[in-house]
């Protein structure tokens, strides 16, 4: 229906395949923690799509880092409490 | 002179001039009346060819009156001037236009290819079973005609329509058919093929002591008329399946065509005269709202009830917006010329996207409200005033301007479709209303649907892209401002998709729960919003290929009210297996049984046992050959595949067998061991049980079934083994990783409040 | 071949290539919008603002004005491509028309009405060169349609320079053997 651009994705998986050679010269280990990054960026592109940036790899990155950050605030909460120590 | 009141049933061209009307009289009488009708069509363009066009029409012997005129086109803000042409035979109008185009291809037309029940319905609003009142002479010429009622009528008085349904003993594609079955009113007649003549003389008995209004066929239009034509013609016995004497009944030819990059087949069509031939197998939505949605759609379009069943709701929505035009005095143009107005690379960012689609919260939730903008799109359309002409609203709401064409055609469907909702929340169960309401919603659903993606359609008369997009920017407003509200609320957002949103909050279980949140995303956003249900539990499901990955718009889940629903899976698409299809739902319908969420444990087993039940069934073989049948559709000709696919495999079986199949066919077909692997349906020989592929069979099921276990924490190689298992041990489920994870949900605060509570890590 | 060595003087230009050098015309458009405003005319539905708008920040941080200067309009049918370059004002702007020639490929359009048409647009395009450069790209018919290439030919009889691009020359991967590769 007159669709010009590809979908954000679509984008998206370019944008992974850029660093298919980065990837493929680290070790197993981190090939797997990198495939976690790009998978938790994918928990926001109906977000990425809506900012609608000319540059959708900035949006991408930022949100990997989003999502780290709100592991690192859950794994506080959780040693806060491990530590029977309150919230906050 | 006669005075009639009565119902139309069908409107065409007379040969002889003006248009031939059939009304089925208060006295149950079928009445051919025939009525003057000129047709005017416009040229536009250079004065110099206009002038010669003006010259050369002079010379026709059809004599047309011309004059100019000054007229509206849409698309420009002042009136052109145009050379009118009309008509007093519209029969030879199209001839000659296709003439007038030949000659002068340079200029630009308008009104000049609309089918005559759109002109008619735009100059007297008839539409298909319009209740009427006319006066005609002795010759049976109209004198007076006057409609009595309104398309958008909640309940028009019924026409007493005689129907009669006409079938082939068993599909004809699969083998011939040794009879032909005729019922009417509970009456039931089989008349053997092999008998020709007897036959032919039994079927016009019928067909002249009946005298139906609608004639109802299975495979009429590709294999039943044609063939029983043929007989007449061979036995020189004329069957009276047209009303019309005069006429013999049109032939539309087969045809494959290309539309966004799919291939579309369209099989012949076999149109009668005075009476409505509807093939049930080649209907276009037939499926989804049978004979009355049929009646409806061409009541509301206007088309001819044969051609409302036939074609697609693009076609009805089109037909909608020229008698708008045409009754509105704007000039309906021959070709869309009406290009893209420049926009800025990053206005093309921002412009170019669908609706908002969202990654759900993957895994199984409770107490979940799904609240739906009712018909998002169009009521956009309407309320916020977009259309080709009109500048591009600011706000969601009302709009300063006068209403344009599209929310002008839109408007009344778009009332009486949520007339009708309202009303089947409060019809009683057993009212007989329910039915014909579902039916007729059914049929304004998809034109309903398909009017937003029209707006943007290349070859739409009156499309335009920057409306189109305009759509779907403040669709994409409307459901972030709800997400807001909801947010706001206190409410946690589970997934978004487009029109759709799905919340949950501690405490909220009810459907009153969800009321304030629906009243302030009406306040907010001025569009009409509703609770589709609360689901008791419900799953989004991650993708297949990596659980880490959630899948929008793929979903399972049961209502409070113990109705199922299910998006993306194969007990949905219409091409899976049947038997993988219902092994499905059964296990799903079984999982539904959970009233609490501790009982889905044990629905869990009892599914379970469901697919190890029908796994042995498949083994042994009980299973009939028809349930197996996978759809496939072939994309492209035969030639354009490097490796054949299974279904280009079975279409080159097809093709051997004297049966070539055409792209955007749908070929059935079973998988087999070995090469070539498939076995298509509908091949003379039939196929042996015993080379059926039952592994890819059990692979198939077992996807199925892992897709609704993969929320429970069952994973799919455990499956495997599960249903490998002779020894029939219980599996052990991993419950505490499902259980663990609706905690992690439902302690769900809002993630920025300073005093947050363990904030779950979504997704996980 | 690269873009920057394009002689871009008032003329009309046609490149013909299997893809309607869709990537190169983009490049094109990059480097055009870094130092001026330009035109372009989408008729394959190919422009992908993406990689213009990385090749964009590659040579400047100033991503935003440059992708301002860049306008476009999108052609969905060969009515609409003849109408858009008959109405189109010359402007002393480049014009990049990218794979005009996709919408008169279409079966659905009678080859002579295609023929009509583009022969109505060829005028419009020597028009518009007058002003400033107008580089237009087309790929050859696919070969269930091979009786339209004829349009082709007719597009490329009206250039002032037209090119043919058997195919972008692909990247050797370097190797330990090669001196100076």
């Amino acid at each position: 229906m007159g669709r010009t651009l590809p979908s954000i994705t679509q984008e998206f998986m370019q944008e992974q395949e850029a660093f298919a050679r980065f990837r493929r010269a680290l070790r197993r280990a981190d090939q797997l923690a990198l495939d976690d990054l790009f998978a938790s960026a994918r928990q926001h592109l109906s977000a990425a799509a809506y900012a609608a940036h000319a540059l959708p790899m900035e949006t991408f990155l930022l949100s990997m880092l989003l999502e780290q950050h709100k592991e690192v605030m859950h794994l506080r909460c959780e040693l806060d409490e491990l530590r029977g120590e309150p919230h906050g | 002179m006669a005075d009639l009141t009565g119902w139309l049933l069908d409107l065409y061209e007379d040969e002889r001039g003006g248009v031939v009307l059939w009304l089925i009289g208060d006295d149950g009488g079928r009445y051919r009346l025939r009525q003057d009708f000129p047709v005017t069509f416009y040229a536009a363009g250079e004065s110099a060819r206009l002038n010669v066009l003006w010259a050369w029409l002079r010379r026709q012997p059809l004599k047309p009156r011309l004059a100019k005129d000054q007229r509206r086109d849409l698309f420009q803000p002042d009136l052109m001037t145009v050379l009118g042409i009309e008509l007093q035979h519209a029969a030879r109008q199209p001839q000659l236009f296709h003439e007038i185009t030949q000659r002068f291809p340079d200029l630009d037309y308008y009104d000049a290819d609309l089918a005559i029940s759109l002109r008619h319905a735009a100059r007297y609003g008839t539409f298909p079973l319009a209740r009427c009142y006319a006066r005609a002479d002795e010759g049976g010429l109209i004198q007076e005609l006057r409609v009595l009622d309104s398309p958008w009528d909640l309940d028009p008085s019924k026409a007493p329509l005689r129907a009669l349904a006409l079938r082939p003993d068993c599909d004809p594609a699969h083998a011939d058919p040794r009879a032909l079955i005729a019922s009417h009113d509970g009456h039931e007649y089989r008349f053997s093929l092999e008998d020709e003549r007897p036959l032919l003389v039994n079927l016009r008995a019928l067909l002249t002591r009946l005298d139906p209004d609608l004639l109802l066929t299975y495979n009429g239009d590709t294999w039943l008329l044609p063939r029983l034509l043929d007989l007449a013609q061979k036995h020189n016995l004329p069957l009276p399946l047209n009303r019309d004497p005069g006429r013999g009944v049109m032939h539309k030819k087969e045809g494959s065509y290309f539309s966004y990059g799919q291939i579309i087949y369209r099989g012949q069509q076999i149109l009668l005269y005075g009476r409505c031939h509807i093939d049930c197998r080649n209907a276009m939505m037939w499926q989804d709202y049978d004979l009355e949605g049929a009646l409806e759609t061409a009541r509301i379009t206007a088309l001819p009830i044969q051609t409302a069943a036939r074609v697609s709701p693009g076609t009805g929505i089109s037909s909608m917006q020229i008698t708008t035009a045409l009754r509105n005095d704007i000039l309906v143009p021959w070709r869309k010329q009406q290009a893209e107005q420049p926009k800025t690379a990053a206005d093309l960012i921002r412009f170019d996207q669908g609706g908002l689609v969202y990654q759900p919260v993957t895994g199984l939730h409770f107490d979940v409200g799904m609240i739906d903008f009712i018909s998002m799109y169009p009521s956009i359309m309407v309320r916020s005033n977009i259309s080709p002409e009109t500048p591009f609203p600011d706000r969601l709401g009302s709009s300063d301007y006068p209403p344009g064409l599209v929310p002008l055609t839109l408007g009344p469907l778009l009332e009486k479709r949520v007339a009708l909702k309202q009303r089947a929340l409060s019809l009683p169960v057993w009212d007989p209303r329910r039915r014909m309401d579902k039916a007729r919603s059914e049929a304004h659903k998809w034109l309903l649907v398909t009017c937003f993606g029209y707006l943007g359609y290349k070859n739409a008369r009156f499309g335009r892209i920057e409306a189109h997009e305009a759509v779907t920017t403040w669709g994409r407003e409307a459901l972030l401002r709800a997400k807001e509200v909801a947010e706001e609320l206190g409410f946690n957002v589970l997934h978004m998709y487009v029109d759709g949103l799905w919340v949950k909050k501690d405490g909220c279980r009810q459907p009153q729960d969800f009321q304030p949140l629906l009243e302030e995303v009406v306040a907010r956003t001025s569009l009409p919003v509703a609770l589709d249900g609360v689901y008791r539990w419900v799953a989004f499901l991650p993708s297949h290929v990596d659980e880490r990955l959630p899948v929008p718009n793929r979903y399972f889940g049961v209502f409070q009210d113990s109705s199922v629903k299910a998006r993306g899976i194969d007990l949905r698409r219409r091409d899976s297996a049947p038997f993988v299809a219902d092994t499905q739902r059964e296990m799903l319908r079984c999982l539904a049984r959970a009233e609490t969420p501790d009982a889905l444990h044990g629905q869990v087993s009892a599914a379970l046992d469901i697919l190890r039940g029908h796994l042995r069934d498949l083994h042994a073989g009980r299973v009939p050959l028809e349930s197996l049948l996978v759809g496939k559709k072939l994309s492209k000709e035969l030639a354009g595949y490097r490796v054949p696919s299974p279904g280009a495999r079975a279409a080159l079986q097809l093709l051997a067998a004297g049966k070539p199949t055409r792209p955007g066919q749908r070929i059935r077909l079973l998988f087999t061991r070995g090469d070539p692997g498939v076995h298509a349906w509908n091949l003379p020989s039939a196929p042996d049980p015993a080379t059926l592929d039952f592994d890819y069979y059990e692979d198939l099921m077992l996807r199925a079934a892992a897709t609704l276990l993969q929320p429970f924490g069952v994973a799919e190689e455990d499956l495997r083994v599960y249903v490998r298992d002779d020894l029939g041990e219980q599996l052990e489920l991993p419950v505490h990783a499902w259980k663990r994870q609706r905690q992690r949900t439902e302690s769900s605060p809002n993630l920025f409040k300073k005093d947050a509570v363990c904030a779950p890590a979504e997704g996980r | 071949m690269d873009a920057l060595t394009l002689p871009l003087y008032n003329q009309l230009l046609v490149l013909t290539a299997p893809h309607a050098a869709v990537k190169l015309m983009l490049e094109l458009a990059a480097r055009l919008a870094l130092t001026g405003e330009l035109r372009v005319l989408d008729g394959g539905n190919r422009f992908n603002v993406y990689p213009v708008a990385r090749t964009i920040r590659r040579y400047s941080p100033e991503l935003t004005a440059a992708l301002a200067r860049i306008r476009l309009a999108r052609a969905f049918t060969c009515y609409q491509a003849a109408a858009m370059l008959a109405e189109m004002p010359a402007e002393p702007r480049p014009l990049l028309v990218i794979d005009l020639l996709a919408t008169f490929y279409d079966e659905s359009v009678n080859l002579n009405e295609s023929r009509r048409l583009l022969a109505g647009c060829i005028p419009h395009l020597q028009r518009l060169s007058q002003a400033a450069p107008v580089v237009v790209s087309a790929k050859p018919p696919a070969p269930v349609s091979a009786e339209r290439a004829m349009l082709a030919e007719t597009l490329r009889g009206a250039a002032s320079g037209a090119w043919q691009l058997e195919a972008l020359p692909v990247p050797k991967a370097p190797t330990l053997w090669d001196p100076g590769a």
